[in-house]
Protein backbone atom coordinates (compact mmCIF):
# COMPACT_ATOMS: atom_id res chain seq x y z
CA UNK A 1 0.00 0.00 0.00
CA UNK A 2 2.48 3.17 0.77
CA UNK A 3 4.98 3.28 -1.76
CA UNK A 4 8.74 2.60 -0.25
CA UNK A 5 10.50 3.89 -3.30
CA UNK A 6 8.80 7.48 -3.61
CA UNK A 7 11.46 9.53 -2.05
CA UNK A 8 13.34 8.30 -5.85
CA UNK A 9 10.52 9.37 -7.26
CA UNK A 10 9.17 12.54 -6.34
CA UNK A 11 11.20 15.65 -7.78
CA UNK A 12 8.45 18.16 -6.95
CA UNK A 13 5.36 18.23 -4.99
CA UNK A 14 2.93 20.61 -3.57
CA UNK A 15 -0.12 21.05 -1.04
CA UNK A 16 -3.65 20.92 -2.36
CA UNK A 17 -5.91 23.57 -0.49
CA UNK A 18 -8.87 21.29 -0.59
CA UNK A 19 -7.32 18.27 0.99
CA UNK A 20 -5.29 20.94 3.42
CA UNK A 21 -9.28 22.08 4.35
CA UNK A 22 -10.40 18.72 4.20
CA UNK A 23 -8.07 17.93 6.60
CA UNK A 24 -8.03 20.77 8.95
CA UNK A 25 -12.07 20.91 9.13
CA UNK A 26 -12.31 17.80 11.20
CA UNK A 27 -9.50 19.04 13.46
CA UNK A 28 -11.05 21.94 14.63
CA UNK A 29 -14.48 20.99 14.68
CA UNK A 30 -13.26 18.43 16.96
CA UNK A 31 -11.02 20.77 19.08
CA UNK A 32 -14.29 23.08 19.34
CA UNK A 33 -16.29 19.95 20.59
CA UNK A 34 -13.76 19.23 23.11
CA UNK A 35 -13.23 23.29 24.23
CA UNK A 36 -17.09 23.28 24.63
CA UNK A 37 -17.39 20.13 26.57
CA UNK A 38 -14.44 21.46 28.96
CA UNK A 39 -16.54 24.75 29.06
CA UNK A 40 -19.38 22.74 30.59
CA UNK A 41 -18.04 20.64 32.74
CA UNK A 42 -17.80 17.45 30.94
CA UNK A 43 -14.29 17.29 29.97
CA UNK A 44 -11.33 17.36 32.12
CA UNK A 45 -8.71 19.26 31.48
CA UNK A 46 -4.87 18.09 32.78
CA UNK A 47 -2.86 21.11 33.87
CA UNK A 48 0.80 21.09 35.16
CA UNK A 49 3.80 23.05 35.18
CA UNK A 50 5.55 25.84 37.28
CA UNK A 51 4.64 28.23 34.75
CA UNK A 52 4.16 31.76 36.68
CA UNK A 53 0.11 31.67 37.49
CA UNK A 54 -1.69 34.10 39.61
CA UNK A 55 -5.55 33.00 40.51
CA UNK A 56 -8.08 35.71 41.68
CA UNK A 57 -11.21 33.68 42.90
CA UNK A 58 -14.25 35.72 44.77
CA UNK A 59 -15.16 32.21 46.89
CA UNK A 60 -13.16 29.45 47.80
CA UNK A 61 -14.09 26.41 49.67
CA UNK A 62 -11.75 23.36 50.68
CA UNK A 63 -12.19 20.29 52.27
CA UNK A 64 -9.38 18.06 53.51
CA UNK A 65 -6.83 20.76 53.69
CA UNK A 66 -3.34 20.39 55.40
CA UNK A 67 -0.37 22.90 54.37
CA UNK A 68 3.48 22.88 55.77
CA UNK A 69 6.87 24.85 55.21
CA UNK A 70 8.63 23.52 51.68
CA UNK A 71 10.95 24.32 49.52
CA UNK A 72 10.13 25.31 46.05
CA UNK A 73 12.76 24.90 43.16
CA UNK A 74 13.07 27.25 40.05
CA UNK A 75 16.86 27.88 39.49
CA UNK A 76 17.18 27.91 43.19
CA UNK A 77 15.42 27.07 45.84
CA UNK A 78 12.39 29.32 47.02
CA UNK A 79 10.43 28.75 50.40
CA UNK A 80 6.67 27.87 49.70
CA UNK A 81 3.62 26.79 51.60
CA UNK A 82 3.09 23.23 49.79
CA UNK A 83 -0.75 22.98 50.73
CA UNK A 84 -2.21 19.20 49.88
CA UNK A 85 -5.98 19.56 49.69
CA UNK A 86 -8.28 16.50 49.00
CA UNK A 87 -11.00 18.74 47.66
CA UNK A 88 -11.56 22.24 46.23
CA UNK A 89 -14.21 24.66 44.74
CA UNK A 90 -13.66 28.08 43.36
CA UNK A 91 -16.22 30.25 42.07
CA UNK A 92 -15.60 33.19 40.22
CA UNK A 93 -12.44 32.70 39.24
CA UNK A 94 -9.95 34.38 36.94
CA UNK A 95 -6.19 32.68 36.09
CA UNK A 96 -3.14 34.75 34.17
CA UNK A 97 -0.17 32.68 33.30
CA UNK A 98 2.56 34.59 31.16
CA UNK A 99 5.14 32.03 29.58
CA UNK A 100 7.35 33.03 27.87
CA UNK A 101 7.93 31.40 24.86
CA UNK A 102 11.41 31.35 22.59
CA UNK A 103 10.23 33.44 19.23
CA UNK A 104 6.79 34.36 20.39
CA UNK A 105 7.90 36.77 23.37
CA UNK A 106 5.56 36.88 26.32
CA UNK A 107 1.93 34.98 25.96
CA UNK A 108 -0.53 35.56 28.19
CA UNK A 109 -3.23 32.82 28.90
CA UNK A 110 -5.95 34.77 30.76
CA UNK A 111 -8.65 32.03 31.51
CA UNK A 112 -11.96 33.14 33.68
CA UNK A 113 -14.31 30.69 35.55
CA UNK A 114 -17.16 30.40 36.24
CA UNK A 115 -17.02 27.39 38.64
CA UNK A 116 -14.03 24.80 38.86
CA UNK A 117 -13.29 22.05 41.02
CA UNK A 118 -10.12 20.07 41.45
CA UNK A 119 -9.44 16.56 43.63
CA UNK A 120 -6.16 15.54 45.10
CA UNK A 121 -4.79 19.38 44.75
CA UNK A 122 -1.27 19.91 45.71
CA UNK A 123 -0.44 23.78 45.49
CA UNK A 124 3.31 25.16 46.18
CA UNK A 125 2.54 28.78 46.62
CA UNK A 126 4.64 31.76 47.96
CA UNK A 127 2.05 34.28 48.35
CA UNK A 128 -1.29 34.41 49.36
CA UNK A 129 -3.98 37.17 50.34
CA UNK A 130 -7.18 36.73 51.27
CA UNK A 131 -10.46 39.09 52.50
CA UNK A 132 -11.84 36.99 54.66
CA UNK A 133 -10.94 32.81 55.81
CA UNK A 134 -13.28 30.55 57.91
CA UNK A 135 -11.44 26.81 59.15
CA UNK A 136 -13.16 24.51 60.50
CA UNK A 137 -11.52 21.36 62.20
CA UNK A 138 -8.70 23.19 62.04
CA UNK A 139 -5.14 21.96 63.66
CA UNK A 140 -1.93 22.94 64.33
CA UNK A 141 1.22 20.20 64.58
CA UNK A 142 4.97 20.70 65.64
CA UNK A 143 6.51 18.05 65.41
CA UNK A 144 9.66 18.58 68.39
CA UNK A 145 12.32 16.74 69.44
CA UNK A 146 11.74 17.30 72.86
CA UNK A 147 9.47 19.80 74.46
CA UNK A 148 11.71 22.94 74.44
CA UNK A 149 12.82 22.11 71.34
CA UNK A 150 11.14 21.85 67.94
CA UNK A 151 12.02 20.25 64.36
CA UNK A 152 11.58 23.86 62.61
CA UNK A 153 8.58 22.46 60.72
CA UNK A 154 4.81 22.91 61.16
CA UNK A 155 1.61 21.53 59.45
CA UNK A 156 -1.58 23.62 59.64
CA UNK A 157 -4.41 21.81 58.42
CA UNK A 158 -8.54 21.82 58.95
CA UNK A 159 -11.28 19.93 57.55
CA UNK A 160 -12.63 22.90 56.64
CA UNK A 161 -11.89 26.19 54.68
CA UNK A 162 -13.62 28.65 52.93
CA UNK A 163 -12.55 32.36 52.02
CA UNK A 164 -13.50 34.90 49.85
CA UNK A 165 -11.26 37.64 47.75
CA UNK A 166 -8.50 35.27 47.43
CA UNK A 167 -5.44 35.49 45.69
CA UNK A 168 -2.68 33.58 45.55
CA UNK A 169 0.19 32.99 43.10
CA UNK A 170 1.57 29.05 43.19
CA UNK A 171 4.54 28.27 41.79
CA UNK A 172 4.09 24.74 41.06
CA UNK A 173 0.54 22.94 41.28
CA UNK A 174 -0.38 19.25 40.39
CA UNK A 175 -3.91 18.56 40.14
CA UNK A 176 -5.98 15.18 39.72
CA UNK A 177 -9.09 16.37 37.58
CA UNK A 178 -10.05 19.80 37.56
CA UNK A 179 -13.71 19.72 36.40
CA UNK A 180 -14.81 23.70 35.39
CA UNK A 181 -17.94 25.15 34.33
CA UNK A 182 -18.79 28.54 32.31
CA UNK A 183 -14.81 28.83 31.31
CA UNK A 184 -13.63 31.59 28.65
CA UNK A 185 -9.88 31.50 27.58
CA UNK A 186 -7.96 34.21 25.94
CA UNK A 187 -5.01 34.23 24.70
CA UNK A 188 -2.93 37.80 23.87
CA UNK A 189 0.72 38.67 23.30
CA UNK A 190 2.61 40.44 26.42
CA UNK A 191 2.27 39.89 30.04
CA UNK A 192 -1.15 41.27 30.77
CA UNK A 193 -3.14 40.57 34.16
CA UNK A 194 -7.16 39.78 35.22
CA UNK A 195 -9.32 43.14 34.33
CA UNK A 196 -11.61 43.47 36.73
CA UNK A 197 -15.20 42.32 36.00
CA UNK A 198 -17.57 44.64 35.22
CA UNK A 199 -19.76 45.03 38.23
CA UNK A 200 -22.84 42.26 38.43
CA UNK B 1 35.52 27.33 -4.79
CA UNK B 2 33.12 28.05 -2.28
CA UNK B 3 31.37 30.10 -4.40
CA UNK B 4 31.44 28.34 -6.80
CA UNK B 5 29.27 25.56 -4.77
CA UNK B 6 27.05 27.49 -3.65
CA UNK B 7 24.37 28.02 -6.01
CA UNK B 8 24.69 24.52 -6.72
CA UNK B 9 24.26 23.48 -2.58
CA UNK B 10 21.20 26.27 -2.66
CA UNK B 11 19.65 24.43 -5.40
CA UNK B 12 20.35 21.23 -3.65
CA UNK B 13 18.54 22.58 -0.69
CA UNK B 14 15.85 23.58 -2.23
CA UNK B 15 15.36 20.57 -4.29
CA UNK B 16 15.57 18.21 -1.02
CA UNK B 17 12.39 21.12 0.36
CA UNK B 18 10.30 20.55 -2.20
CA UNK B 19 10.51 16.95 -2.50
CA UNK B 20 8.98 16.54 0.50
CA UNK B 21 6.31 18.07 3.22
CA UNK B 22 8.69 20.57 4.70
CA UNK B 23 6.51 22.84 5.94
CA UNK B 24 4.24 20.41 7.92
CA UNK B 25 7.30 18.66 9.14
CA UNK B 26 8.90 22.20 10.74
CA UNK B 27 5.09 22.66 11.99
CA UNK B 28 5.06 19.16 13.65
CA UNK B 29 8.34 19.84 15.38
CA UNK B 30 7.59 23.24 16.33
CA UNK B 31 4.63 22.21 17.75
CA UNK B 32 6.09 19.63 19.76
CA UNK B 33 9.14 22.16 20.99
CA UNK B 34 6.27 24.17 22.23
CA UNK B 35 4.22 21.57 24.34
CA UNK B 36 7.34 20.70 25.87
CA UNK B 37 8.55 24.64 26.65
CA UNK B 38 5.48 25.59 28.19
CA UNK B 39 5.73 22.57 30.69
CA UNK B 40 9.36 23.63 31.15
CA UNK B 41 9.22 27.51 31.39
CA UNK B 42 9.75 28.08 34.84
CA UNK B 43 10.02 24.23 35.78
CA UNK B 44 13.60 23.55 36.55
CA UNK B 45 15.66 21.47 35.00
CA UNK B 46 13.73 18.08 33.93
CA UNK B 47 11.11 18.27 36.42
CA UNK B 48 7.58 16.56 36.13
CA UNK B 49 4.78 17.91 37.65
CA UNK B 50 1.89 15.82 37.48
CA UNK B 51 0.56 13.81 34.17
CA UNK B 52 -0.16 16.32 32.27
CA UNK B 53 3.89 17.36 33.07
CA UNK B 54 4.91 13.77 31.93
CA UNK B 55 2.35 14.13 28.62
CA UNK B 56 3.47 17.34 27.52
CA UNK B 57 6.90 15.68 27.10
CA UNK B 58 5.44 12.21 26.00
CA UNK B 59 3.22 14.07 23.40
CA UNK B 60 6.06 16.81 22.38
CA UNK B 61 8.71 14.09 21.08
CA UNK B 62 5.84 12.13 19.68
CA UNK B 63 5.04 15.40 17.53
CA UNK B 64 8.87 15.52 16.68
CA UNK B 65 9.25 12.25 15.78
CA UNK B 66 6.28 12.96 13.39
CA UNK B 67 7.82 15.79 11.73
CA UNK B 68 10.84 13.65 11.58
CA UNK B 69 9.13 11.25 9.96
CA UNK B 70 7.67 13.05 7.40
CA UNK B 71 10.85 14.62 6.39
CA UNK B 72 12.52 11.97 6.15
CA UNK B 73 10.00 9.31 4.31
CA UNK B 74 7.31 11.54 3.02
CA UNK B 75 6.20 8.46 1.55
CA UNK B 76 4.47 8.03 5.70
CA UNK B 77 3.20 10.92 5.67
CA UNK B 78 -0.49 9.76 6.09
CA UNK B 79 0.75 7.90 8.77
CA UNK B 80 2.45 10.97 10.49
CA UNK B 81 -0.51 13.27 9.37
CA UNK B 82 -3.08 11.32 11.14
CA UNK B 83 -1.02 10.23 14.24
CA UNK B 84 -0.45 14.17 14.66
CA UNK B 85 -3.99 15.43 14.16
CA UNK B 86 -5.22 12.28 16.76
CA UNK B 87 -2.14 13.57 19.39
CA UNK B 88 -2.80 17.42 18.73
CA UNK B 89 -6.43 16.44 19.98
CA UNK B 90 -5.08 14.72 22.98
CA UNK B 91 -3.01 17.64 24.21
CA UNK B 92 -5.80 19.62 24.40
CA UNK B 93 -6.79 17.96 27.24
CA UNK B 94 -3.76 16.33 28.37
CA UNK B 95 -0.84 18.95 28.16
CA UNK B 96 -1.45 22.53 29.33
CA UNK B 97 -4.20 22.82 26.58
CA UNK B 98 -2.37 21.92 23.80
CA UNK B 99 0.44 24.03 25.26
CA UNK B 100 -1.92 27.06 25.66
CA UNK B 101 -3.49 26.36 22.45
CA UNK B 102 -0.31 27.17 20.30
CA UNK B 103 0.73 24.22 20.38
CA UNK B 104 -2.06 22.46 19.19
CA UNK B 105 -2.59 25.29 16.32
CA UNK B 106 1.09 24.12 15.45
CA UNK B 107 0.56 20.91 15.22
CA UNK B 108 -3.02 20.78 13.50
CA UNK B 109 -1.84 22.62 10.40
CA UNK B 110 1.26 20.58 10.70
CA UNK B 111 -0.59 17.55 9.99
CA UNK B 112 -3.15 19.03 7.93
CA UNK B 113 -0.69 20.25 5.72
CA UNK B 114 1.35 16.66 5.77
CA UNK B 115 -1.77 15.10 5.07
CA UNK B 116 -2.47 17.70 1.86
CA UNK B 117 0.78 17.34 0.03
CA UNK B 118 0.87 15.63 -2.96
CA UNK B 119 4.24 14.45 -4.67
CA UNK B 120 4.48 15.30 -8.25
CA UNK B 121 6.04 11.67 -9.52
CA UNK B 122 9.32 12.76 -12.06
CA UNK B 123 8.86 11.99 -15.86
CA UNK B 124 9.96 8.29 -16.54
CA UNK B 125 13.61 8.57 -18.57
CA UNK B 126 13.43 6.09 -21.87
CA UNK B 127 15.96 4.25 -20.37
CA UNK B 128 13.40 3.60 -17.62
CA UNK B 129 10.60 2.94 -20.22
CA UNK B 130 13.02 0.72 -21.90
Amino acid sequence: MIDNDFPVMASGGRTSRLRFALALAPLLVGASVLLAGSAAGAVSVAFAGEVPVTVHAARVSASGVSASPAASGRGGLLPALATRVEQATVEDACVTSTAHLPVVGAVTAVVRIERASATGLTVEAGKATARSVKLSGAKFDTPRVSLDRPTGLFTVGAQKVSGSTVTTQPHAFTAGTITSRGVSIDVRRGAAGCEPRAAR
Amino acid sequence: MSTAMRPGRRSARQGWRRSRPFAAGLLLGLGGLELICVSWVGLGFLQFTGTAGAASWALGSLFVVAGVTTWHNPALRYFSGVLAAVLSLVSLVAANLGGLLLGFLLTAVGSALALAWIPQQAAATPEEEA
